[in-house]
């Protein structure tokens, strides 16, 4: 799981049955000073984020488990994040 | 299964019903901590950790449906002990 944050979405015009109405977003990998890392991947969500959210990501087969029924995704997005606490004096 | 270190935790409170209600933590192994080109880590808290335990951080479906309580969980990092 790790943190990451959402930099845009992607609209399919064709689709598979599963991912009608499911947002997709593009998020952007954070190192731990909240600076971008890595490429942009897309993901699903279980809630539609705004651009600019930092959020929960899991990259998985897992991820398919966000849905009922499951999904057929390996990225989804479990969670909108309010603030990061990062304690320096303990790395 | 790796060693990591708790070095802070997120505050969400948007998050999908399988980890409501749980902590979320920071988690770096030796290697990571530190390292810019690392995205940060996070994991489901499953055994009260805190900054600065030393824990172990298993990457497995099974583990993430035993610390959420949830069939079939969306999760998969999981803090499920501290190191003595």
């Amino acid at each position: 799981m790790k943190l990451a944050r959402v930099v845009g979405k992607v609209v399919l015009s064709t689709q598979v049955e599963a991912y009608v109405a499911k947002p997709l977003h593009i998020i952007q990998d954070l190192n731990e000073d909240l600076e971008p890392v890595g490429d942009l991947e897309v993901c699903a969500t279980w809630q539609a984020m705004e651009e600019g959210d930092l959020v929960i990501v899991e990259v998985a087969r897992e991820a398919a488990n966000a849905f009922q029924p499951p999904a057929p995704v390996d990225a989804v997005i479990l969670g909108k994040v309010e603030s990061v606490h990062i304690d320096r004096g303990e790395i | 299964m790796r060693v990591c270190r708790v070095i802070g935790h997120v505050v969400a409170t948007a998050k999908h019903p399988a980890i409501q209600g749980k902590k979320i933590l920071v988690v770096a192994d030796s290697a990571e901590r530190g390292d810019p080109d690392k995205p940060m880590g996070l994991a489901v808290d499953g055994v009260g950790a805190g900054v600065g335990n030393e824990v172990l951080v298993v990457e497995s479906g099974e583990a993430g449906s035993q610390v959420t309580g949830v069939d079939h969980a969306p999760v998969r990092s999981v803090v499920i002990g501290i190191v003595d």
